[in-house]
Order: structure tokens, then C-alpha cells, then sequence
């Protein structure tokens, strides 16, 4: 009883931020805020799944699902993030990044059959990255905007081979969208560079889950990288001596989305707690670089390759939830390696380990609809790299964090 | 069983929880915070010639001024009365402009188009630079005069050697009659000096020391360099014993797009490719060898004919010897400069002066290009962003960057912290790195000329 009362509070003081999905959130541009009660509890969620966005946890969630479901939900996200340096100028000077406000949203939907057989369809944002600075910064001939978005289309199945266990599957049809922008600052007046472009791809993702008794269940899923082929146009403003020099026009890309491997540990002490523990693996190693690829080149416009080398990297995730009559109480907590080295850190992407704090409630409304709402604060950590560290010859420190707000709402159908 | 598995769940939760706690957002202080340390600039003076003053791109105009490299310093080191003798827009000289890179086309201003503004200053400017000035002025008789201590009337004979830049930055006998007096007059704590680069570029800019049809021209002797700096590191000492200076040593010519524009091999006008001969050799310009460097000044020779034998075009003469160094001149030029150096670090090191390495800064970005904060620098005629568009002065970010090499030294040596210049702040030139130049420019003669005619005594 005690003890019962002790950990309620506990977990809620753990304050986690859920981070806008864009910029900078799960390391690397990996979002991992995919649903509100999953978010609430740090993402640890891939040994219980037991919501629709199981679709996004572990497929094999859908298995215990019942019924017809769909939930649909976004995440608000304000991010700030600041830089000191160039050290290259051995200034400590402070840009702060434009602010912005991200909302990736998700969409799942689920319907389970009588012989075990459920079928689901989910529509969510696994990866995205922005990141704005002022025009006129002393970094804007690397960068100013930078736009990534990706969506997945996920349709999956699951079958509830015994009692205990379940299994599911899906494939990803992914379309994805890069903007990238930067002045051109070696003329007067200075130019601009506008690339962007959208593609597709495809993966696939497969999952187990596993309930032997009451008092814990594993689960253990797992996504495949996609290659996304982006095709799109340069746009180069420049003085009208250079613009035959620069004509701009069709460009191509390719960019590699890492694979990824949910391993989940659930316990449940008491009837109404449930506590899980996740270790998420992240195969950055396939974003090794990204090539710029003119259709047109002149002596000025050159096909480029941008080496990224990003290292792969792990999440480890804890969270909670404590049911109380109609609502539910949860909390959990992140820490996220950055895939980035800081040969290749850059404004574009100026990543760092993360440490997020989530809180979030869940409410029944009625035996159909419930609503979840949370909360996190992300923190990363703050990031320095020593003159001569990075490849593009920018160092100085960053500075970032930023809220969350996640509301979905569930509605089941009988 | 359950009891035991309460406490183990709620024992890893509080673990957790304890660990994150250790993690909350951390943001510290970074570096250290700026100062100017022992280094004392109450009374700021810079001593030398184009290079001190800002010139570039042909002219000596206030647009470009405001960026000469001892201006930069003194705002990053807090200075806020540094005056310098200010020419109004276009400027005295020339300036080129770029009109097309496709094809290559310049034009220039009007070569008297700028007036100078800040004349009713009551003292010497700060920065007494002087486009041309000399360590030593070449004479028959080989007297040690330098345009550093000369007290001749400047203003009697205006047009000193041709040079309008004394009467503009010197204005008054009552001011100081030299370069010296008047820094002098300034009672300086803290002076710049780098000068000596026109004592051999007169001679390598005029292909060997080419003047009016003669090869009459020589490097400045080293023994009378030497000596020549010694004095004038000894003026310095005496206006203020304690006078914090920092010199600059002479750069390659080897590194100047003068220099190294033009090849010394055809180009196909067409491809821009060099015209491979019987040998599978690209055909050397008549009149020149293997090894030689071609200046700027050959352009529009070539553009008439010249170099170019009549089954390719051309007319069949030789280019002139006075456009071309030869391995021999190298070697004279080479020689120089590495005894000038020698003696600027030598008279450095015995009266406690900081030196900047501007020959192997030179060297660095002639082979490697510098990154400047992300953006990439190259000794490349037109493109390459540090040199204006004369082929021998910097432009503005090129005296940012110079400023900076500056600010390096100064830091260390007087144990400060100034901030350095923010290159990205400061203009580039109208077209800049990317576009890399296929074939020769199109320079008007008139306008490569006035650049060598600033060289010479």
C-alpha cells in the first residue's frame, strides 16, 4: 500500500518532454513521438503495444487488440536551439535559431477477426528534421533552412499464434520531401541556393510479442531502412554576371533512413502498474552521405557529395503508466545517442545526445472514445566540437532543447 | 513473488529516475572572455605601403578602405578613433570591375574619380600607408634613403615618382615631414609594419626589371634592406621605448595571381585547353620556357597576337621579355625575398616585435586554400575570393583574413583574447570563388599598367 503510494508520485514527477517530431528529435532525424501514450511513457511501449499505434511499436501489439479501432493524434512541437562560435573567428557570439513549430501527426487504424487474424493501417512521420537559421547568420554559407519530411504509409497484419503469443508484419510505402537552402556568400550582393526535391520508397517491418504471465511481457520489433531516391530542381540566385555560370535546374538525391530494432521488457507488480524498459538500436551507418547530383554542370556547378558518416546508435527508454478508475497516469524517460560525429556536425543538423523527460494523462470518456494527452521536455546535451574538429571547418557550441504537446484521441468501434 | 517483483520494478524506476536527474539540461560558459591582455593600443599606428592602406582591385577608395587590415584590427581591438585618409568612391587608381564572367570582361573607373574627404584632421592619420612606398628608393649613388625617413618635399613635387598617395596620406610638412615623423607625432603605443614587398615586386611585376625599354631595375640588395630595417626598427623604439610592434615578412611572388593566371603554355581560345604538340607537349608562348611565369601583363600581347605563332593565329612575335620572369629572375626574386626575411625576422627577434609569417601564409593558401568558417578560399585569380581583381592585392575578405593572422599573433604574443574578424561580414568581391575561369581574362592594357606603374619607384 505503501509502496503503492510512493511510486504514483514518483512517476509522475520524472517530467518528460516530447519532443516536436522535426527537428533534432530522437538523435540523427529520427522521430519517435508516434501517439500520445507512448509518448507519455518515453517511448517505451514495444512489449505492451496495446494501442492502435502498435502499428508503429510493434505490429504484433495488434494481435491483442480486439475490435475496430482508430486513433489519430499530433504532436506539437517548439524547439530553440542556439549556436556560440565560430571559434574560427574565436567568437563565443549567439545565433539563435529561427523559431518554428512543427506538428507531424499520426493516423492508425485496426481491425481484428475472430480466427486471431487483425489488420491494421497506420500514417505517421518516423523521420524529419528542420532547422532555420537567421538569413543573414555567419554560418548561412552552410546553411539557413533546412527541411526534411518523411511519411510512411504502413499497412500491416498480426495473428495471435497462441494465447501468449502474438506476430505481426507490414510493409512501408514512404514518400519524402528535402529542402535545403543556404546563401551563396562569396559574391556581393550575395546569392542564394535553393535545392528541393521529393521521392519514395519502400521497407517493411516485422514484430513479436510475447505475454507469459501477468506479471511481464517481451516484445521485440523491428524496421527496415528505406532508401529514399529525391528528385527535384536548383534554383541559384545570383549577380546577372554569374548567372550563366549557375543555371540551376534538375537535381537528384538519395538518402538512406536507418533501420531499426525495438526490444522491450514490460512488467506489471501490481494490477493496475505496468513498467517497461526498451532498448532501441538505430542503424545510422547507412547515412553515410548524401550526394547532390546536377543534371546540368558547368565549371561553377559541380556535382556534390556531402559525407554525413553517421555511427549507429541506441535509445534507452523507461516509462509507466498507473490505470485509476478512468484515467491513467504515466510518465517515462529518454536517453538517445546522437548517430552524428563531430567531423560531420553542421547547423544543418546540430544534433547531440538527448535526454527527455515525458508526463502524460489518458483519459476514457466513454466506453468508446479516449483521449491521451502529453507532455516532454527534451534536453540535449550541450554540444561543443574544437576548432579544426569538424570537416566543414564550423566549430563552436550548441545549445538545444524544446516541448512537446501530444494529444490523441482513440475511438472503438462494436 | 509479486511482493519481490513490486520492489524490484519500483527499485529499477527509482534508479532511473535518480540517473536522469544527473543529466538535466546543462548549458556552460564557453571560452574565454575577450580582452586586449597586455597588448596596448592608446595610440594605434600602422606603417607600410597598398597592402597597410586597403588598396585593392586597382584603387585606393573609402568603400574598401574601411576594411584595410589595420582598420579590422582596431575594431576588433576596441579602437575608436582610428582615421585613415579616406578617398571617396570610385576611388584614385583605376578600380576594375567585373561586367561578365562569361566571357571574362572587366571594365575600370575613373582612374581620378574619388576625392579624398577626411583632410581637415588636425593630427596624422593612423594608418600612413602609402600605395608604392619603399624600404629603400632605388638611387645610382646607393645612399640609404628610405620612403620611411625621406623628409624630401612631398608637397612641392606632388607627383612624387608619379605617385599621388604621399600628398594624399602625408597632406602637410606641419604634420611631419616623413612617414616616421608623423607616425612619430602620433606618440604610438601599439604599430603595424609591413613594408618591403614593393622592393622586389617592381623588379618581378616588369618581367625582370623591365622600366621604359630597359632592364635597369633591380631587387633592393639585402645588405641594404637589412640595414634599412634595422634603422627604421630603431626610429620605432625611440619614439617610445616600450611601443608594441608587430611586422610582417614578404610574401612569394609565386603565390600572386599575377603570376600564376596566365599559363605559360597556348590555350585553345575555343576549349581553353592547351594546343599539345608533336612531342604530346603543350607548345610554350614564343618567347617563353619551361618554367617561366607569365604576368597579367602578356594578356592583351596575346590577345593582339603576340606569343602565338602565324600557323596557330598569330603574329609570330615573341612575348616581350618584360612580361615574362624567367627561371633567372625567379631565382633573383627568390633570393631577395628570402634574405629580406631573414633580416625582418632577425630585426624582430633582437627588439622583441611580433612577426607575422605572411610567406608561409601565402605559401598555405596558394596549395591548400583556407577554410574560413565554412567557406573556402583560394589564391585563384578572380575566383578564389582573397585576391581583388588587380592580381596582387587582397580584396576586403582577403584583408579580413589578413587581419586575422594579425589578431593570431597579437593574441599570443600579448596574451589577449580579441575576437577576430568576421570574415562572413565583410563583402565579397561582385563574383567570387565558385565560378572557376576557363582561358585568359580580357584586361585593358591601360589598366595592367597602372598597376605596375604603382610598383615601380
Amino acid at each position: 500500500m505503501k509502496l503503492r503510494l510512493f511510486i504514483l508520485p514518483t512517476m509522475l514527477v520524472i517530467g518528460t518532454l516530447v519532443l516536436p517530431t522535426r527537428l533534432l528529435f530522437a538523435s540523427g532525424f529520427q522521430i519517435n513521438e508516434h501517439g500520445a501514450r507512448g509518448m507519455a511513457q518515453g517511448g517505451a511501449f514495444a512489449a505492451r503495444a496495446s494501442d492502435p499505434s502498435a502499428i508503429f511499436y510493434n505490429p504484433a501489439g495488434l494481435g491483442f487488440l480486439g475490435g475496430m479501432n482508430i486513433q489519430v493524434g499530433t504532436t506539437l512541437f517548439f524547439p530553440s536551439s542556439r549556436f556560440r562560435g565560430p571559434l574560427q573567428f574565436n567568437t563565443n557570439a549567439e545565433t539563435k535559431m529561427v523559431n518554428q513549430v512543427f506538428y507531424p501527426s499520426t493516423l492508425y487504424g485496426t481491425y481484428s477477426m475472430e480466427n486471431g487474424f487483425a489488420f491494421g493501417l497506420g500514417v505517421f512521420s518516423p523521420y524529419g528534421l528542420g532547422s532555420e537559421w537567421p538569413s543573414d547568420w555567419v554560418g548561412r554559407g552552410i546553411a539557413t533552412k533546412t527541411d526534411l519530411k518523411t511519411f510512411y504509409i504502413n499497412p500491416t497484419v498480426a495473428y495471435k499464434v497462441l494465447p501468449q503469443l502474438s506476430i505481426g508484419a507490414g510493409f512501408d510505402f514512404v514518400f519524402g520531401s528535402v529542402v535545403l537552402q543556404r546563401q551563396i556568400v562569396n559574391f556581393n550582393p550575395e546569392g542564394s541556393l535553393k535545392l528541393e526535391g521529393d521521392g519514395t520508397g519502400i521497407g517493411f517491418n516485422a514484430g513479436v510479442l510475447f505475454k507469459p504471465s501477468e506479471l511481464f511481457s517481451i516484445g521485440l520489433s523491428y524496421r527496415s531502412k528505406v532508401k529514399l531516391d529525391l528528385k527535384g530542381t536548383a534554383t541559384f540566385t545570383v549577380p546577372d554576371q554569374a548567372k550563366p555560370l549557375f543555371p540551376g535546374g534538375d537535381v537528384s538525391t538519395t538518402m538512406n533512413m536507418p533501420s531499426s530494432i525495438f526490444a522491450g521488457l514490460a512488467l506489471f507488480p501490481m494490477n493496475n502498474l505496468a513498467v517497461e524498459f526498451d532498448y532501441q538500436w538505430v542503424g545510422w551507418k547507412v547515412y553515410d552521405v548524401l550526394p547532390i547530383t546536377f543534371s546540368k554542370t558547368t565549371s561553377a556547378q559541380q556535382n556534390t557529395t556531402l559525407p554525413q558518416d553517421y555511427k549507429d546508435s541506441y535509445i534507452l527508454r523507461v516509462g509507466g503508466e498507473y490505470l485509476y478508475k478512468d484515467w491513467a497516469f504515466r510518465a517515462g524517460f529518454i536517453f538517445d545517442k546522437t548517430p552524428v560525429p563531430d567531423k560531420t556536425l553542421d547547423p544543418m543538423l546540430p544534433d547531440a545526445d538527448h535526454y527527455d523527460y515525458n508526463i502524460g494523462v489518458g483519459y476514457k470518456v466513454s466506453q468508446n472514445l479516449t483521449l491521451d494527452f502529453a507532455y516532454m521536455f527534451a534536453s540535449l546535451k550541450q554540444r561543443s566540437t574544437n576548432l579544426g574538429d569538424t570537416q566543414i571547418g564550423f566549430d563552436g557550441t550548441y545549445n538545444t532543447r524544446a516541448h512537446l504537446f501530444a494529444l490523441s484521441v482513440g475511438y472503438r468501434f462494436e | 513473488m509479486k511482493r519481490v517483483f513490486r520492489i524490484l520494478a519500483s527499485s529499477l524506476l527509482l534508479l532511473t529516475l535518480i540517473l536522469s536527474f544527473q543529466s538535466c539540461e546543462q548549458s556552460t560558459e564557453v571560452g574565454k572572455p575577450p580582452s586586449n591582455g597586455q597588448a596596448n593600443f592608446t595610440s594605434f599606428v600602422a606603417i607600410g605601403n597598398s597592402l597597410t592602406a586597403g588598396y585593392q582591385s586597382n584603387a585606393l577608395f573609402q568603400s574598401a578602405q574601411v576594411y584595410s587590415f589595420p582598420a579590422l584590427i582596431a575594431k576588433q581591438a576596441g579602437v575608436t578613433d582610428f582615421q585613415q585618409p579616406l578617398i571617396s568612391d570610385p576611388g584614385i587608381g583605376g578600380r576594375i570591375r567585373v561586367t561578365s564572367l562569361s566571357p571574362l570582361t572587366f571594365t575600370y573607373d575613373n582612374p581620378a574619380g574619388g576625392q579624398p574627404t577626411n583632410i581637415n584632421l588636425q593630427r596624422p592619420y593612423n594608418n600612413l600607408g602609402i600605395p608604392g612606398a619603399l624600404l629603400w628608393i632605388p638611387n645610382p649613388s646607393l645612399a640609404p634613403i628610405s620612403d620611411l625617413t625621406d623628409t624630401s618635399d612631398f608637397v612641392t613635387s606632388p607627383t612624387r615618382r608619379g605617385n599621388p598617395f604621399f600628398q594624399i596620406v602625408l597632406r602637410n610638412p606641419a604634420l611631419g615631414k616623413s612617414i616616421l615623423q608623423q607616425a612619430a607625432a602620433l606618440h604610438p603605443t601599439f604599430v603595424t609594419l609591413w613594408i618591403g614587398n614593393n622592393d622586389v615586386l617592381g623588379y618581378a611585376a616588369t618581367g625582370g626589371g623591365w622600366v621604359n625599354g630597359n632592364k635597369i631595375l633591380q631587387p633592393t640588395p639585402p645588405q641594404m634592406f637589412s640595414s634599412l630595417y634595422s634603422a627604421v626598427a630603431a626610429a620605432l623604439k625611440q619614439t617610445n621605448p616600450n611601443v608594441q610592434v608587430v611586422v610582417a615578412n614578404i610574401p612569394d611572388v609565386s603565390a600572386i595571381p599575377f603570376f600564376t593566371t596566365v599559363p605559360p603554355y597556348i590555350l585553345n581560345p575555343q576549349t581553353n585547353q592547351p594546343i599539345i604538340g608533336d612531342d604530346g607537349k603543350p607548345i610554350h608562348w614564343l618567347g617563353v620556357n619551361d618554367g617561366d611565369l607569365v604576368t597579367l601583363r602578356a594578356l592583351p600581347l596575346i590577345q593582339s597576337g603576340y606569343g602565338i605563332p602565324q600557323i596557330l593565329g598569330g603574329n609570330n612575335k615573341p612575348l616581350p621579355d618584360s612580361v615574362v620572369l624567367d627561371v633567372n629572375e625567379q631565382a633573383t626574386v627568390r633570393g631577395a625575398i628570402t634574405a629580406y626575411n631573414s633580416a625582418i625576422a632577425s630585426v624582430a627577434s633582437q627588439n622583441g616585435f611580433a612577426l607575422v609569417d605572411a610567406y608561409s601564409i601565402m605559401n598555405d593558401l596558394k596549395r591548400y586554400g583556407m577554410l574560413i568558417a565554412g567557406q573556402e578560399f583560394t589564391a585563384e585569380f578572380i575566383t578564389g575570393g582573397f585576391f581583388s581583381y588587380d592580381g596582387v592585392h587582397p580584396s576586403s575578405r582577403g584583408y579580413a583574413i589578413v587581419a586575422n593572422e594579425f589578431l593570431k599573433v597579437i593574441n599570443q604574443k600579448w596574451n589577449a583574447n580579441i575576437p577576430y574578424v568576421d570574415v562572413m561580414s565583410v563583402p565579397g568581391e561582385p563574383l567570387g570563388k565558385r565560378p572557376s575561369v576557363k582561358g585568359l581574362p580580357n584586361i585593358p592594357k591601360e589598366v595592367i599598367d597602372r598597376t605596375v606603374e604603382l610598383l615601380l619607384p
